[in-house]
């Protein structure tokens, strides 16, 4: 029998390497290290693993698997609420089967690793360019995380401390309503240990937006510090934000600890200038393309960022892995999470990339590092950096434009069947909200979201997401087109009169 | 009794030496120095601040590794080299002259007395070397 | 005489890509989606508030495809990796990365999946998760494995926020962990991260930690201990089971940092050594590429008293014919491994629940990363249940055999000699600093050997740390090439040679200093 075919060492060799080492077998080597402790026998597997299969099988078993699913070809995605369907072009693939690039670890020796830290540090050349931020880490896992992170990183600017924060049982972090519901799960997961109190900020009813006088309201309400406020751009259902009016707010610090009303606390904290109670500005975003349209979170003053950014060159994957993008004002580099690319010279004056700032993290500072993180997105990060190398100035905004001008003819269509009504009127970009009018839900016995989702499925159209039993999530991007934008509404009139 | 211009050393490997103005300079050992290799960043102590003995009182960082700034005695921290942010390397070139972190006010000289005197350091500083 | 790969070949320069623009160029297609003219004229400003509108587009850089395609292409020739080189890269498990995984990643349909699909249209992909579970339990003797956690440290946090909750929920406030000096310093940062305070306690001479030593630190404040096994050096912990046995009289659990589980891989289960948790580093052990730092998968497996904690959503499988049965109620019976045989012949179905009281939450926005398990999971069915022994068995003899004879060349350096260690194995630099080598200038010059450096300085305890992991997927005659380059670093290499290495790479020793002291963080 012959080896094994991802074992370079033949039977003759591993034979050899028992006489070596003075061992007769396996038992005994085993036995050796591990002691009493048993060994597992191949009956204890059976029923849990069968034996190997070859090259030929195994991609048949996958390919069946594949066809078993809604097909790529045949099926519309409108799907989005945190990941996107966009057009991902064939260089992207191409360039990422060269094993320099999928087969490293992390950059550690930054002599043999050049390649991947200059694709990293265009990653972040390109991202802070996008962002109009300052700093850009080298990626974190997902979008749900950054932001998670971010608000760690506002904790411990809150109370400059270089760890991790560990007590903030007094603070309140405000985060709108407008959050992808999963992000501020996440949130709750990571903060759980400090203590902090999450508290939402509620929607305005018409416009979906951030509720601006609920804001000031809760920024005087709270009786200890309130170390960050966490807006989403585009939010969750769509709308986007008047970063304007919420970042005077948040910046005037309507000052927590002085519970005057909110019109005369604004105007005196502005004067005393007090950056000590100052709420961190946080912006995320599950769609980042927006910003090829609209003005982006640095533009706003936003003091960190912290979302998605799968959108660049990504495929969906099922949900992951994602890439998470970090993102802060220069004076917050050292309480970053993540790692760091910087540009530097080597020992003959050339050009040269390195990790740099690594004593924030882990394998140095241990327990007092900003962030446990290790292992991060970096493979999908350089999709990033070689999707957004490919795009131009002038592409990455006609995209931009090209998904928020389907989307608006997608709503526009539906809503001229007469079977929905926007659920928010607030400006849109590529995503938008929509309800069921009254009469469809009465039709209808069944919750008419999950039912009308279901029944356009079996029709190859991928409607959207409930975001309750009688409002739907829809988005459109450029992976779409008018006709697949016909074919929705010509079915979600069958569907739903039928 | 404390002679102005001798350094008086800690276990953790600061230094302290009174001037004539009975005010104290504080700093790291050349040998703390050398083990930490080149300093890329100094997190300096806080102006003002009063700080218990053993204290931390500040950072030093290197590419790949942090060292924690002790205060060896009670003190109160009077003014900091604000050089140091610009060019942290004078903690490698120069660490009980133009490299001292920071000028300090004590009120008991006999705290600096129990500190270590140069040939004792000397010593200390090398048996820890072999450790 | 075996010739050293060594570095020859083609390096070629490349500017910035945004050196490189002209204005107007670009290396996209824009699509016109089938839109009338009237509507492609328009501008942004007729569907939204101006007010909204970006005024300046962010500058990307304006190059053809050609250029792109040339300027990756050179770029990833300035990196080694696996398929270049030996990567012995201790702690990091850098074995081949089989290329029929990246095909069955990258099929078009699944690739293409958006993860709030609904449930019926993807019973497949959902079953995959299923049975990549049930495989990981039958290798770990664990009840249950969740895969939210996206690296092995956010699987290190998501088992400790899991023990966490067990306490809260039991109404005691514990707030230690105990985590050994040799541990990777995620075990902290996480430990931290979950709320919980981490207290350092020192290994032994023999490299393992002295179940008597562990003693002196129990008390009823501390809620687990999270132990790598291997631990750092390489080596077994031996008083795994007496620990193990400390921890749970003290109601305390055991974390196991699965880092280092290729040393176990089909021949040893977990739960034998008395691990309550456990997470598994897909991109280490299970064969999926590390992406040049990422992305990963740190699955987490637990006993059955800590299942209900697992993070949401999961994979709930439920005996019935179809998904509109079970949304009516009908044989909503759910089932779990143990009860499988009762169901065999029955139908089931795969959903995404979110149905876990006790759950410490969500760590990711969907359910996994997918595109990791299903290369991992492939791997485990290529290797099937014959040849997953061979795993860690190969990997612990080509192991011990660098151990054994970089012995002899490097004596007086291997700090545990005497011992036999599992998947890795450590020296210091005492016998090659006599020849006056430090380790990172060894590392530095096996590089122009043509050899990826070993971790380097860690774990902190052993002084100028050199940690070699060769994996089970290296022949004998790579190590001995390997070992050969050692010898003639330690007998041959002068002093002005070790300090100017490497030589032949792209660039030069990158001054390191320099880009902390000036950090520049963006063209």
């Amino acid at each position: 029998m012959n080896n094994f075919r991802y074992f370079p060492n033949s039977k003759k060799d591993i034979a050899k390497l028992y006489r070596f080492l003075g061992i007769k077998d396996k038992k005994e080597l085993f036995k050796k290290i591990l002691g009493d402790i048993p060994l597992i026998s191949g009956g204890d597997l059976s029923g849990i693993l069968s034996d190997g299969i070859d090259e030929n099988a195994l991609l048949r078993l996958f390919s069946d698997i594949d066809s078993a699913v809604p097909s790529k070809n045949k099926t519309a995605v409108f799907s989005g609420g945190g990941i996107y369907n966009h057009f991902v072009p064939s260089v992207i693939d191409s360039l990422l089967s060269r094993s320099e690039f999928y087969t490293p670890y992390t950059p550690y020796q930054p002599e043999v690793s050049q390649g991947t830290l200059f694709a990293l540090f265009e990653f972040q050349s390109f991202i802070a360019e996008i962002l109009s931020m300052d700093v850009v880490n080298a990626s974190m896992y997902d979008g749900a995380e950054s932001l998670a992170e971010a608000v760690l990183t506002a904790l411990r600017l809150s109370s400059a401390n270089s760890g991790m924060p560990a007590n903030h049982k007094d603070d309140t972090v405000l985060v709108s309503e407008g959050i992808n519901p999963s992000y501020f799960s996440v949130i709750k997961t990571f903060t759980g240990g400090t203590g902090v109190k999450i508290e939402k900020i509620k929607l305005n009813a018409e416009t979906g937006r951030t509720e601006i006088s609920d804001l000031k309201q809760k920024l005087s309400d709270e009786n200890g510090r309130v170390p960050a406020v966490v807006i989403q751009q585009p939010n969750y259902y769509g709308v986007i934000e008047d970063l304007e009016s919420l970042e005077k707010i948040i910046h005037s610090g309507c000052d927590s600890n002085s519970k005057l009303n909110s019109d005369h606390s604004s105007k005196s904290s502005l004067e005393h200038n007090s950056s000590e109670h100052t709420p961190t500005f946080i912006v995320s975003s599950a769609e980042p393309y927006s910003f090829g349209i609209i003005n982006p979170p640095g533009f706003y003053n936003a003091d960190i960022f912290a979302g998605e950014g799968n959108s660049f060159g990504n495929y969906m994957n099922f949900g992951g892995p994602l890439l998470g993008l970090f993102a802060a004002k220069k004076e917050y580099v050292r309480q970053m999470p993540g790692r760091i690319v910087g540009k530097t010279k080597d020992g003959n004056n050339k050009d040269a990339y390195a990790f740099i700032l690594s004593t924030r993290e882990q394998h140095i500072r241990r327990g007092a590092a900003t962030s446990n993180i290790c292992t991060n997105s970096s493979l999908n990060a350089v999709r990033a950096a070689i999707y957004l190398s490919l795009c131009s100035k002038s592409g990455f905004k006609d995209i931009a434009l090209l998904n928020l001008k389907l989307a608006h003819i997608l709503r526009d269509k539906l809503l001229e069947t007469g079977l929905f009504e926007p659920l928010y009127g607030g400006d849109f970009f590529n995503e938008f909200s929509l309800k069921f009018k009254t009469n469809v839900n009465k039709h209808n016995n069944k919750t008419a979201a999950p039912d009308f989702i279901e029944k356009m499925a079996a029709r190859d159209i991928i409607a959207g997401i409930a975001l309750s039993d009688n409002a739907v999530l829809i988005s459109a991007t450029e992976n779409i087109s008018l006709s697949d934008i016909e074919k929705y509404v010509k079915n979600a009139k069958e569907v739903l009169n039928g | 009794m404390i002679k102005s211009g001798s350094f008086y050393f800690s276990k953790s490997h600061e230094w302290l030496s009174k001037d004539s103005n009975n005010k104290y300079r504080i700093g790291i050992s050349d040998f703390a120095q050398s083990e930490l290799g080149d300093v890329v960043y100094i997190s300096l102590p806080e102006t003002g601040k009063t700080y218990k003995k053993d204290a931390k009182i500040g950072e030093i960082e290197s590419v790949k590794s942090v060292s924690e700034i002790y205060a060896p005695v009670d003190l109160k921290i009077l003014s900091v080299n604000s050089k140091l942010n610009d060019t942290p390397e004078l903690i490698n070139q120069d660490p009980k002259g133009a490299g001292f972190i920071a000028e300090a006010e004590i009120s008991n000289d006999s705290d600096v007395e129990g500190l270590m005197d140069e040939n004792k350091y000397k010593a200390f500083a090398e048996s820890s070397h072999h450790e | 005489m075996a010739k050293f790969p060594g570095i020859k070949g083609i390096f070629l320069d490349e500017n910035p890509l945004t050196e490189q623009s002209s204005k107007g160029v670009s290396g996209i297609g824009i699509p016109d989606c089938g839109l009338k003219k009237s509507d492609l004229r328009k501008d942004g400003s007729a569907y939204i508030d101006s007010k909204y509108i970006r005024k300046n587009p962010p500058a990307l850089p304006e190059v053809s495809e050609p250029a792109v395609v040339r300027h990756f292409t050179r770029l990833s020739s300035w990196n080694m990796c696996v398929d270049t080189v030996f990567y012995p890269l201790g702690s990091c498990t850098m074995k081949y990365n089989p290329k029929i995984n990246e095909k069955i990643a990258s099929l078009e349909n699944i690739k293409n999946l958006h993860p709030l699909t609904p449930a019926n249209l993807i019973q497949p992909v959902l079953k995959i998760v299923d049975e990549f579970n049930n495989i990981l339990c039958g290798l770990t003797g664990l009840a249950e494995f969740s895969f939210a956690p996206q690296a092995g440290a956010a699987g290190e946090f998501a088992g400790l926020k899991v023990i966490k909750k067990y306490f809260e929920l039991k109404g005691e406030n514990r707030k230690t962990i105990l985590v050994p000096d040799s541990s990777h310093g995620t075990n902290p940062a996480s430990s931290v991260l979950a709320g919980f305070t981490p207290a350092e306690i020192k290994t032994g001479k023999a490299g393992t930690l002295d179940a008597e030593e562990l003693k002196k630190f129990i008390s009823k404040d501390v809620a687990g201990i999270m132990i790598t096994n291997p631990n750092t050096f390489g080596v077994f912990e031996k008083d795994i089971k007496k620990i193990a046995e400390i921890m749970h009289k003290n109601g305390s659990f055991v974390y196991m940092d699965g880092a280092n589980f290729n040393a176990f891989l089909g021949n040893v289960k977990v739960s034998d050594m008395g691990i309550d948790l456990i997470q598994l580093n897909l991109h280490k052990t299970f064969s999926t590429p590390h992406g040049g730092g990422g992305p990963g998968s740190g699955a987490l497996g637990v006993v059955e008293s800590l299942r209900e904690f697992l993070p949401v959503p999961y994979v709930k499988k439920t005996a019935g014919s179809n998904i509109a049965d079970i949304n009516a109620g009908k044989k909503t019976s759910s089932v779990d491994k143990n009860s499988d045989k009762k169901f065999r012949g029955a139908n089931f179905v795969y959903e995404l629940s979110d149905d876990r009281k006790n759950s410490i939450g969500k760590m990711t926005p969907f359910l996994c990363n997918f595109a990791v398990l299903i290369r991992a999971y492939a791997y485990l069915l290529s290797l099937g249940r014959d040849n997953i022994g061979s795993v860690s068995e190969i990997a612990v003899l080509n192991a011990n055999y660098v151990k054994k004879k970089l012995g002899k060349i490097l004596p007086g350096s291997d700090p545990f000699e005497e011992g036999t260690c599992m998947h890795e194995c450590v020296f210091s630099d005492k016998s090659i600093e006599e020849s006056g080598i430090s380790t990172v200038e060894l590392a530095k010059l096996l590089i122009d050997y043509g050899f990826h450096p070993p971790t380097v300085y860690f774990p902190k305890n052993i002084h100028g740390a050199i940690m070699i992991e060769p994996t089970e997927t290296e022949s004998v005659r790579t190590l001995d090439n390997f070992i050969k380059a050692v010898r003639q670093i330690k007998f041959k290499t002068k002093k002005s040679k070790a300090v100017k290495s490497p030589q032949k790479t792209k660039v030069g020793r990158v001054n390191e200093v320099l880009a902390n002291k000036q950090p520049i963080f963006k063209y």
